[in-house]
């Protein structure tokens, strides 16, 4: 089953060049299917417990390991889903917004590359999955055309540049312990300078290619400059990727005094991402770009609960990272097609092209409401139940004041910039007219994520459940 | 009653405004009468609904309804005294202010969006008074925020824009601080559900820092919503929503959600004994005071209607609040009586209020000179509300005063009584020139903007009918406050039954 | 009695149970239905009626309501009713003058009201949430109460020196107006000071002295201000402060233990003053309007000698009546019951010589008129009324039990001689007065009260124009934001690179140190 998960969508996207014409159709297809073996294999996970392989039949340490718990699944089904949602959308959307046909095999590809990171235990085969996921997401945003040249270029790059700093790292590790896979390292792992310098340049890559502050500079051109669908992609799952990775190093393979020395500086980083991102948000006079500065601040929130994990090593934090993750993923896809569809109806790239949005377009401007509230983290919402778990898991810690205060201002911040757009839209004074009738199917598909990601709260005890014990 | 009746009631209640609500958004603008029909349905069954629940908990019953949510935090509704004090004022005054919207935003566009929201604000403000522990409470408590929003741009020109920014960032920041609180209340007691006599005291000795701290926080969040003095500054702003918007947001939903907030947190959260005990009654009891005085005296300079009867807002809603920090049986008594009294009078104010500016144009207070000869009804029923506000006998404002006067008295706290002596003239001070205009000066010219909106009555029977509604309340209310069916009573039932005093 | 504390609050009800209440009820009753038949014809032309009419009807049923309340609360509703109500009674012409009396009274009388209720809930909790007269009697009072008590009463009441508003509301209302204000209502104010204020209690013992030297002041400065004014209706409304004081010594005497002396004397004095005085006022407001027949001076003569007590009038026998409680030893404290019956009669001097004042500014009024005019309907319809005030006058000292037996007293050719010989000597200085033209310079006559100024003062401070705003900081941020904004131009890529490099670099170092 879990090879169908990997094998469908690659097949797909084989066919899907060979006859373009029904490329969507072969897309949805291979995606819901994959929804539906993505929730078999995490109902599976919960009930025995996580599965782990060794492909090929090789001994440990030269096979490369496979490994599906919870975690894993949890994030599978939120690529397919994503997926299949983001495919619906793209196919409603097709006639309208002249998507180039490039982008059904690299989504299929897309959705292949994060299942077998989600899976990977192994720093190569991690390293692969790192690779491709980089190059689809650059081809991805280069579909935009001319416009997006230089930010998808300048992606590249860096994507590049995070993979080598990345692939360093592991050659590093792999001349020091003859060794690939995480548990294996793991459990020969010695702090001293090599993989200090190993692990702080894979880190480094990482945080590269997660858009982690300080390295967060391409993303919100690449983000914006994306078609609506690529974007949603990008900013819900692409950046988690490299993320789970830094997670994977820092939480299995570093030593508790390495990752004690490191945890204030990814708290700081946090902290500043959330300040500066914010800001950042608060200020720009694109909405796109608003969304994805958006992105470089909740990714904030996830690199301080990182920081915190830690430093705590506090089961209902690394929950938090986790739901901050699955949480920010829905919301930010619903924000994303909120408002590229409003955009593309309203034409215009400036946030004032959304005056009187919420009177032209009500539908697309709920949804990104309802997103933006669980990325400020209104009850009750995906957000809130991410920022309540953090919340109790400093205290617990007895973290009073510091930690609780910064969450406190990056709220803020939050609710600053989300409803900036949403006051934009109640301009009636002199609201933008669409410049054609606004489609309804694509705004519903925008607000499905968005009131997925409320419906989250109803399940929050099972999740943090879920999550607290994968962490132990 | 059948116990699929005491789970699913308070559910019911809610959904009685929120369907309509939701079906409303679908429709479309001309679809006039079925907007109508289905906003006046969802008033009839809620307070159908409301009736029954009031018979069952006066007999005793207690309905309970329960989803799990966060661990250790179910979503919890429950129906008990206090609740329904809050949810039958929302329910009855939703009615007046419905008629009230439907007849002032007659030929106004975006109607369908604005009667939407509106149920959805009121769904969020029964929501509110039903939920049963802290965790339901904000989340009730942020979706008001959300659903009041809205209503507040209504208008959509830059100056309600300005004040819904405002409005925004004063009640976000009260939400987050509230939810700081309460999370930080729930990794020291978690968060059962409500009640009396609260649920901390085991934890006071160890943790006494912590839970001042937690109140603290809880009592900045909720003090933005009850415009507490350093928080007031988006009330007078938010005037320039439309009138029953006005109305609704300061007589029922926004500022007494504040103010019920605080009545659960010292009742049925910390309890008498641990306010006590960590001695935080005081402090508040001062706040409010200070606020109490503040709003009444920047009332005074006011001269634009709805700002003064806003600032007036601040300062009548402290009484609530001074209520139920002097901690004794007869000063809650009025604080709980003043939520509804103050409600009926506020909602009168402010539909006079709506009425002069939408009959004659009026909305400075210099313009009113005269205007009693105009309209008679409508200046009658402010002068009564206005002499309720200053607790003149025999309106429903004397009769709260009079009770948190005895409360003051009760608990050695003559200080508040001075306090309601000088707000009383400043109250005075700010309402008698109005009905001095009204019926002693004579006109000044022409109207600003007059319209005929009724052949006969001075203006259309839609907006003269709730506002007659309620400056009828005032004086039943005042008058026959000692009767079974008086918010009087309830109240005093609320205190015997839930506020465990001896 | 009605009761209707089922319905209402405990303790509600309505009733007359006790002497004082009955006699307060029948002489407000028919003073208010006299001034209010005399209005029927005084009020015909006026521009306002339907709003002269609700007011008085309204402060009339606060008035006897809070006479027939037999609880607090119901006193307090009918207190406020008619306290508010007659501001409409006091601006009805609408004249600059008597907006600022208006002004003055509601302001006063709003401070009042406020002051009394703050005494009401002391007293109320005092009384353990009992509002009935009957239980507040065995309640113990307390300094704090009994001050607020007289200070919110006291400003009804009209005593010097709350007695600011008297003389500014009162000529400017109508004259029916006047009558009930001067005569009913400020009695209100009385009333309440009997039955909030429970007779023999410890406390209220100390206040006693005070308040007959508060009483005799009032009495001796009504008559000193009124002979500085000319306009016969402020004339009269100083003299109902000068009455006044004298009603508040026997209040004063009604509060010691044993009161059962005191409170006919009381009452009677109460019920004449209203109806002498509503009398005076009636024909001040018929004078002031037309030139008169000469004969219908005895119109102003019968109330006014009433007042001055001349022998065989009511006045005559309740002055004994006060004299004789004086002398005898219920006088209180460190009182000296001598020196208070010397002053009595200094005090009937000068009440005489008010209104010798008085008849002369009246004259003075009829000469602005050239020709005496035909009395038509309406001046006699006026005059009955005043004539059947008169007729009261006359009837009360030797039909109505509690005065007749005062009455009887002075009989006496001795207590005639000490009544008459006030009334000579206030003559003889009168007209040695006029023929040495004892005059002040002119400035000192008709001034306007320094009140007035302060009651502006006290508009000006509760409707501000301008109030003080918090200070707004400015910050320029923006300025800051586009300094950042100029600096962080460049390559994406470069620069990530070279904050990656910095990172490595500085990681390296500081783990190398560490």
């Amino acid at each position: 089953m879990i090879i169908m998960l990997l094998v469908l969508p690659l097949l797909s996207a084989l066919l899907m060049l060979l006859w373009p014409r029904v490329a969507p159709l072969l897309a949805l297809f291979s995606a819901s299917s994959s929804s539906l073996l993505a929730l078999q294999l995490l109902v599976q996970v919960t009930e025995h417990g996580s599965r782990s392989w060794l492909l090929a039949g090789w001994p440990s340490g030269l096979a490369i390991a496979w490994q599906a718990d919870t975690l894993s699944c949890l994030l599978i089904l939120l690529t397919t889903v994503l997926q299949l949602l983001v495919g619906f959308y793209a196919f409603a959307t097709r006639n309208r917004d002249k998507l180039s046909q490039g982008f059904w095999p690299l989504s299929s590809l897309l959705q292949v590359s994060l299942t077998a990171l989600w899976l990977s235990r192994d720093l190569f085969n991690l390293y692969v999955c790192l690779e491709l996921l980089g190059l689809v997401a650059v081809a991805l945003v280069s579909l935009s055309g001319r416009s997006a040249m230089k930010p998808a270029l300048n992606y590249l790059l860096l994507s590049l540049f995070g993979s080598l700093c990345y692939l360093l790292g592991v050659v590093l590790l792999y001349g020091r312990y003859g060794l690939l896979d995480i548990a294996g390292l793991a459990s020969q792992w010695q702090a001293d300078w090599l993989s200090n310098s190993a692990l702080l340049l894979m880190s480094l890559g990482l945080m590269l290619k997660a858009a982690l502050w300080p390295l967060h500079a391409w993303l919100p051109a690449a983000h914006a400059a994306a078609p609506a669908p690529v974007s949603a992609l990008l900013s819900a799952l692409v950046v988690k990727g490299p993320l789970f990775i830094l997670s994977l190093l820092w939480l299995q393979l570093a030593s508790v005094q390495q990752a004690q020395a490191i945890a204030p500086l990814f708290a700081a980083a946090g902290l500043a991402a959330l300040l500066f991102g914010g800001w950042s948000a608060l200020r720009t006079p694109f909405a796109k770009n608003l969304v994805a500065y958006s992105t470089v601040a909740q990714l904030g929130y996830v690199t301080l609960a990182l920081g915190l994990m830690l430093k705590f090593d506090q089961p209902l934090i690394f929950a938090a990272l986790w739901l901050f993750v699955l949480a920010h993923a829905l919301a930010k896809a619903a924000c994303f097609l909120a408002v590229g569809e409003m955009s593309a109806t309203l034409g215009g790239k400036r946030l004032t092209t959304l005056k009187g949005a919420s009177q032209t377009m009500p539908l697309a401007m709920f949804a990104f409401a309802v997103a933006g509230g669980s990325l400020i983290g209104l009850p009750p919402s995906g957000g809130f139940v991410a920022k309540w778990a953090l919340l109790q898991g400093l205290w617990l810690q007895g973290e009073l004041l510091f930690w609780p205060l910064a969450l406190v201002l990056a709220t803020l911040l939050s609710a600053a910039y989300v409803f900036r757009v949403v006051v934009v839209a109640f301009d009636r004074a002199d609201p933008v007219s669409p410049d054609f009738s606004p489609q309804l199917i694509p705004q519903w598909l925008a607000l499905l994520p968005a009131l997925a990601v409320w419906a989250m709260a109803l399940f929050s005890e099972t999740l943090m459940q879920l999550l607290r014990l994968e962490a132990l | 009653m059948s116990a699929f009746w005491l789970t699913y009631l308070p559910v019911a209640i809610i959904l009685s405004s929120l369907l309509p609500g939701l079906i409303i958004f679908t429709l479309k603008e001309q679809q006039v009468k079925l907007r109508i029909s289905l906003n006046l349905l969802g008033v009839t069954v809620k307070l159908v609904l409301v009736l029954i629940m009031w018979q069952a908990v006066k007999a005793g019953d207690i309905f309970y309804f329960s989803l799990p949510f966060l661990p250790g935090a179910d979503l919890v509704l429950q129906g008990d005294a206090l609740s329904l004090l809050f949810v039958v004022l929302s329910s009855v005054l939703w009615l007046a202010t419905t008629v009230y919207a439907i007849g002032y935003l007659e030929n106004s566009p975006l109607r369908s969006r604005f009667f939407g929201y509106f149920s959805l604000c009121v769904s969020a403000t029964v929501g509110l008074a039903l939920s049963g522990n802290l965790v339901s409470f904000l989340l009730f408590y942020e979706l008001l925020t959300l659903a009041t929003f809205p209503l507040v741009v209504h208008r959509g020109t830059p100056q309600s824009l300005a004040a819904g920014r405002r409005y925004l960032a004063y009640t976000l920041s009260g939400g987050v601080l509230l939810l700081t609180g309460i999370a930080l209340l729930h990794s020291v007691v978690q968060s059962p559900q409500f009640i009396p006599g609260g649920y901390v005291s085991a934890a006071v000795s160890e943790h006494a820092g912590l839970l001042t701290l937690a109140f603290a926080l809880m009592i900045g969040g909720l003090g933005v919503k009850a415009a507490l003095l350093p928080l007031h500054g988006w009330l007078p702003q938010a005037m320039v929503a439309p009138a029953p918007v006005s109305a609704l947001l300061h007589a029922v939903a926004v500022v007494k959600a504040g103010a019920f907030g605080i009545i659960r947190l010292v009742y049925d959260v910390f309890g008498v004994d641990g306010m006590q005990q960590l001695q935080l009654a005081q402090p508040l009891m001062l706040l409010a005071a200070a606020t109490i005085l503040f709003g009444s005296w920047r009332a005074l300079a006011q001269q634009d209607i709805k700002r003064r009867l806003a600032y007036s807002t601040i300062s009548q809603v402290s009484y609530i609040t001074v209520g139920v920090a002097m901690l004794g049986p007869l000063a809650a008594v009025g604080g709980l009586v003043h939520l509804v009294h103050q409600g009926v009078m506020k909602i009168t104010l402010f539909f006079c209020a709506g009425n002069y500016a939408e009959t004659l144009g009026v909305h400075k207070i210099r313009e009113l000179n005269g205007a009693g000869r105009r309209m008679p009804l409508t200046s009658a029923a402010f002068t009564l509300a206005a002499l309720g506000m200053i607790g003149i006998p025999p309106t429903a404002g004397f009769i709260s005063k009079w009770y948190l006067g005895l409360g003051a008295v009760a608990t050695d706290n003559s200080l508040m009584l001075m306090v309601f002596v000088l707000s009383g003239l400043l109250n005075a001070g700010y309402f008698l020139p109005i009905v001095y205009r009204l019926w002693f000066l004579p006109q000044r010219g022409s109207w600003p903007k007059e319209q005929r909106l009724s052949a006969t009555l001075e203006t259309h029977w839609m907006l003269l009918l709730p506002m007659l509604f309620t400056a009828v309340l005032i004086i039943l209310m005042g008058l026959f406050a000692s009767t079974g069916v008086s918010p009087l009573s309830w109240a005093q039932l609320i205190v015997e039954r839930e506020f465990s005093y001896d | 009695m009605i009761d209707l504390s089922s319905w209402l609050w405990p303790g509600a009800g309505l009733g007359l149970l006790t002497e004082l209440q009955q006699v307060w009820w029948y002489f407000t009753l028919s003073l208010w239905c006299v001034a209010g038949i005399f209005s029927l014809s005084f009020m015909a032309q006026s521009a306002h009626k339907g709003r002269y009419w609700l007011f008085f009807s309204l402060s009339f049923a606060g008035n006897m309501l809070l006479i027939g309340a037999l609880d607090a609360i119901s006193f307090y509703i009918g207190f406020s009713i008619m306290s508010l109500s007659a501001y409409g009674l006091v601006v009805d012409s609408g004249s600059k003058a008597a907006r600022r009396a208006g002004r003055l009274y509601l302001q006063l009388a709003i401070l009042g009201e406020l002051l009394l209720f703050a005494a009401l809930i002391l007293r109320a909790s005092a009384a353990g949430g009992q509002y009935d007269w009957q239980s507040w009697q065995q309640v113990p009072l307390d300094h704090l109460t009994i001050l607020l008590t007289i200070l919110g009463l006291g400003l009804k009441a009209g005593f010097w020196p709350l007695h600011i508003w008297l003389p500014q509301a009162h000529p400017a209302a109508p004259a029916p107006a006047s009558a009930v204000l001067s005569g009913a209502m400020i009695k209100a104010g009385i009333l309440g000071l009997i039955v909030f204020l429970p007779s023999g209690d410890p406390q209220l013992q100390h206040w006693i002295p005070y308040m007959v030297t508060l009483g005799f002041i009032s009495a001796v400065f009504g008559v000193l201000a009124s002979l500085l004014y000319r306009q016969p209706k402020v004339i009269l409304a100083y003299s109902s402060v000068s009455q006044v004081g004298y009603i508040v010594v026997l209040v004063a005497l009604a509060w010691t233990a044993d009161a059962v002396a005191v409170l006919p004397v009381l009452i009677a004095y109460a019920a004449h003053h209203a109806f002498a005085k509503g009398a005076l006022f009636l024909y001040a407001g018929i004078n002031a309007k037309q030139r008169l027949p000469d004969y219908w001076q005895l119109l102003y003569w019968g109330p006014a000698l009433a007042l001055m007590a001349v022998p065989l009038s009511g006045g005559a026998a309740i002055k004994t009546g006060l004299k004789s409680l004086l002398s005898s030893d219920v006088v209180p404290g460190w009182l000296n019951g001598e020196v208070l019956t010397s002053l009595l009669s200094l005090g009937a001097i000068l009440t005489a010589l008010l209104f010798l004042h008085l008849a002369v500014a009246l004259q003075r009024q009829q000469r602005e008129y050239q020709h005496t005019a035909d009395p038509g309907l309406a001046l006699y319809w006026q005059g009955a009324c005043l004539v059947l005030l008169l007729l009261i006058l006359i009837w009360l000292p030797w039909y109505w039990q509690p005065m007749l037996q005062l009455s009887q007293h002075t009989l006496a050719w001795s207590k005639i001689w000490g009544l008459s010989w006030p009334l000579l000597a206030a003559v003889g200085i009168f007209m040695l007065g006029r023929w040495q033209q004892w005059r002040l310079p002119a400035r000192y006559y008709d001034r306007n009260s320094p009140v007035l100024a302060w009651s502006l003062r006290l508009k000006r401070l509760y409707q501000p124009q301008r109030q003080w705003q918090a200070p707004v900081f400015k910050f320029n941020w923006r300025g800051i934001e586009r300094a950042c904004n100029r600096t962080a131009t460049g390559s994406v890529v470069g620069s990530s690179a070279l904050v990656v490099l910095v990172l490595l670099v500085l990681i390296t170092f500081w783990q190398y140190f560490a």
